[in-house]
């Protein structure tokens, strides 16, 4: 670390450029900068995201328990619920056991808020965004079947596991992981991550939208024939950039997640999480909205030309 | 046997991968939003050489593989079985011609070599970074010819050959690069 300052000093100098740019994009919109607690005495159960628990105590509290954040979601719709208007915010976010290229345990996240706005005119402001900030082309939009069927010829909603197994055996994979530890999502994820990311034009980025509905997380279910979660990504040189969602406003089916992501750690046998109860709460007071994550480490090294993250 | 989770893979973990002891060489998380991370590593063949990559889904595991590498002493050879041993414990192990491979144009008794063993077997043996042989044959150099741009062939006393400078002689002790199997410099 104490080997290069010039290259330190530069990579810090660019790092304040992009923060300005990120501020002045949201300043002009009228956008309000929010900064929410890291710590929470819950978390997201998500089972495909590990929280990093964290014990402290208060006055005459020897013992708490608390969780860092894996993105500030929960505390923002707690906001959006008393009635903040458009929101955004900078964030440190944490995620226990994720480091590698484009991963870091501890990474800085962009996430904004708009009420009222559908998905798809946040997908328009997110491509914005890039563009101004980061200088990235227009975005192309496109949905997860027709992605998988223009890549592939095979419908990602409508296929059976065995089938995309099948397309996977015609490939040039010396090993497939074990078929009885992978779900259909997962069969989905290895070729999204395997086959369908790397042939992205490196030229454009992409925004990926309409997911299959057992891939919803907090998003809303569109009605359509097949179900889709509405849910969207912005990728680009075959990188995940951000994540959006059209809001989920019904506790009583965010509960019903929870309660899934809940059963799947304990027949992992994990440590149980306590059900966030202030969320849930917030979750049915929520506006009709829309919201996105971006990562902004990722953003900014992509912009630098870079293919992993910088070391700063 | 022991074994290993896709979150304890990293480079250099000796695993078995079908039948074989095979060494980690890249481990690459892949990590779908909102799904499960897969492992997409690069794993070197110890035997073959061979690096081949797999995918893993994350909470697979691989089988640990009983591989050390540790430094042994050469003893002697018969031509058919070369005799290592280790310093600290004086067990003696058995490589043959395959498993010495290159090494043994470099190796003289009593040079210590790193080994490789799976199962208390030697998998690879690989010589010192430099070693000090005696030149045994080499033609006088004349003085002026420049024919092969100042240099020539020399056989060394464990049948290596390699270039050396016109001024080299019979009977000379030179350093070598073993990596490189290029001469440095006299040796005293």
């Amino acid at each position: 670390m104490f080997q290069e300052p010039n290259r330190i000093i530069q990579e810090l100098q660019k790092k304040a450029q992009y923060l300005d740019k990120v501020r002045a994009f949201f300043k002009e919109r009228q956008v309000l900068e929010v900064v929410t607690p890291l710590l929470r005495a819950s978390t997201n159960p998500d089972p495909a995201i590990q929280s990093m628990r964290v014990d402290y105590s208060l006055p005459g509290i020897p013992k708490t328990t608390g969780y860092l954040q894996t993105s500030p979601e929960f505390a923002m719709k707690e906001l959006l619920a008393s009635g903040s208007g458009s929101i955004y915010q900078i964030a440190k976010a944490f995620r226990d056991g994720e480091e590698g290229r484009w991963h870091r345990v501890e990474f800085m996240m962009l996430e904004w808020y708009r009420p009222s706005w559908s998905y798809h005119q946040l997908m328009d402001e997110v491509s914005e965004f890039a563009s101004l900030c980061f200088g990235f082309p227009a975005a192309v939009k496109i949905s997860y079947q027709d992605i998988f069927l223009s890549t592939l010829g095979i419908n990602p909603h409508t296929a059976t596991s065995e089938e995309l197994i099948s397309h996977l055996k015609k490939g040039a994979y010396n090993r497939l992981p074990e078929p009885k530890l992978m779900s259909k999502d997962d069969w989905l994820h290895f070729i999204l991550t395997h086959e369908i990311e790397p042939s992205m034009d490196p030229e454009k980025p992409l925004l990926l939208y309409d997911y299959p509905e057992t891939q919803a997380a907090l998003a809303a279910i569109k009605k359509s024939t097949p179900r889709v979660a509405e849910r969207f990504e912005l990728y680009f040189k075959g990188v995940e950039l951000a994540n959006g969602f059209q809001e989920l406003t019904s506790s009583a089916e965010q509960r019903q997640r929870f309660l899934r992501d809940i059963r799947q750690r304990f027949d992992r046998g994990e440590e149980e999480l306590p059900m966030d109860e202030d969320f849930l709460t917030a979750v049915d007071q929520l506006p009709v909205c829309s919201g996105v994550a971006v990562g902004l480490d990722r953003i900014m090294a992509l912009s630098e030309g870079k293919n992993k993250l910088m070391s700063i | 046997m022991a074994s290993y989770s896709t979150s304890e893979f990293k480079n250099g973990l000796k695993i078995i991968m079908d039948g074989y002891p095979c060494s980690i060489v890249d481990n690459e998380i892949v990590k779908p939003g909102k799904g499960q991370a897969f492992n997409r590593v690069k794993i070197k063949n110890l035997i073959t050489g061979r690096v081949v990559e797999y995918t893993f889904k994350s909470g697979e595991t691989l089988q640990a593989a009983d591989v050390l590498e540790t430094n042994m002493q050469f003893l002697y050879t018969d031509g058919e079985v070369w005799h290592f041993m280790d310093l600290s414990t004086y067990e003696q192990v058995e490589a043959n011609k395959t498993t010495v491979g290159d090494t043994a144009q470099w190796i003289k008794e009593e040079d210590e070599c790193q080994v490789m063993l799976w199962n208390g077997r030697p998998i690879s043996v690989i010589a010192p970074n430099f070693v000090v042989l005696k030149v045994t044959e080499t033609d006088p150099g004349l003085k002026g010819d420049t024919a092969q741009g100042g240099s020539k062939p020399a056989t060394l006393q464990t049948g290596a050959i390699v270039r050396v400078p016109l001024f080299v002689n019979q009977g000379d002790l030179l350093k070598v690069d073993t990596r490189t199997g290029e001469y440095v410099s006299r040796a005293k």
